[in-house]
């Protein structure tokens, strides 16, 4: 909105809002197989791991948000391009890599 | 005459960059609390004590790690650009002088047509 009221219409380059997400999924992709595997070694099961995962998600995107300074409306349109499509990318992920190291720590 | 000068500006090898160095460091630090924590569950069988959570110096080693790759993980996958259009310069209008495109056969000659 301008001071005196009227909507603004803010030109945004396809290119880089791409980068941005491309960005972003890469951050979440990696640290999503960090999760996986902090949980398998701590022990984490059922509902605990899946609340394990929401948090570190949660941790994850503060990362990302610190790392462009608090001024994510500068690079992404929405705060929750940055949080929900990290985290929903990354889920698949964060379960096999979860699987994987508690079957390793502490099953076999 | 001056020399040319060759510079990389891209990182040859993983060893240069600081970012790639913190996460694979930070993988051998959860590698090791994997290999602790194997340990732990040995001796606990060997014992007879049921299993209630991991050791602290565990815990400690999983939040290192964690941290080294959530620092290294920020710089190696990429840098975050501004989504705001930069305005500019468009290409001069030279549709004038493009002849191909001339054509006189349109509505507004009927107007001038002599009877």
């Amino acid at each position: 909105m301008s001071a005196d009221g009227k909507k603004q219409l803010t030109f945004l380059d396809p290119e880089k809002l791409a980068n941005n997400a491309r960005v972003n999924d890469t951050v979440f992709q990696f640290l999503s197989i960090v999760s996986g595997v902090v949980c398998g070694i701590l022990g984490f099961t059922d509902l605990a791991g899946f609340a394990f995962f929401l948090v570190f998600n949660v941790f994850i995107g503060a990362a990302v948000v610190a790392k462009l300074k608090f001024q994510h409306v500068h690079f992404f349109p929405s705060l929750d391009l940055i949080f929900v499509n990290g985290a929903s990318n990354s889920l698949g992920t964060f379960v096999l890599f979860w699987t994987l190291f508690y079957n390793i720590c502490h099953l076999f | 005459r001056g020399r040319l000068v060759c510079t990389r500006h891209n990182s040859a090898s993983m060893f240069d960059d600081p970012h790639k160095l913190a996460s694979v460091g930070g993988f051998l630090l959860l590698a090791h609390a994997v290999s602790l924590v194997i340990s732990y569950r040995e001796d606990l069988k060997i014992s007879g004590i049921e299993f209630a959570g991991v050791p602290l110096f565990v815990l400690a080693e999983c939040l290192i790690g964690s941290l080294c790759c959530t620092w290294g993980a920020l710089g190696f996958s990429g840098e975050f650009q501004p989504i705001a259009q930069q305005p500019r310069e468009l290409p001069p209008d030279n549709m004038e002088k493009m002849h191909d495109f001339v054509t006189f056969n349109h509505r507004g000659t009927g107007k001038t047509r002599k009877e």
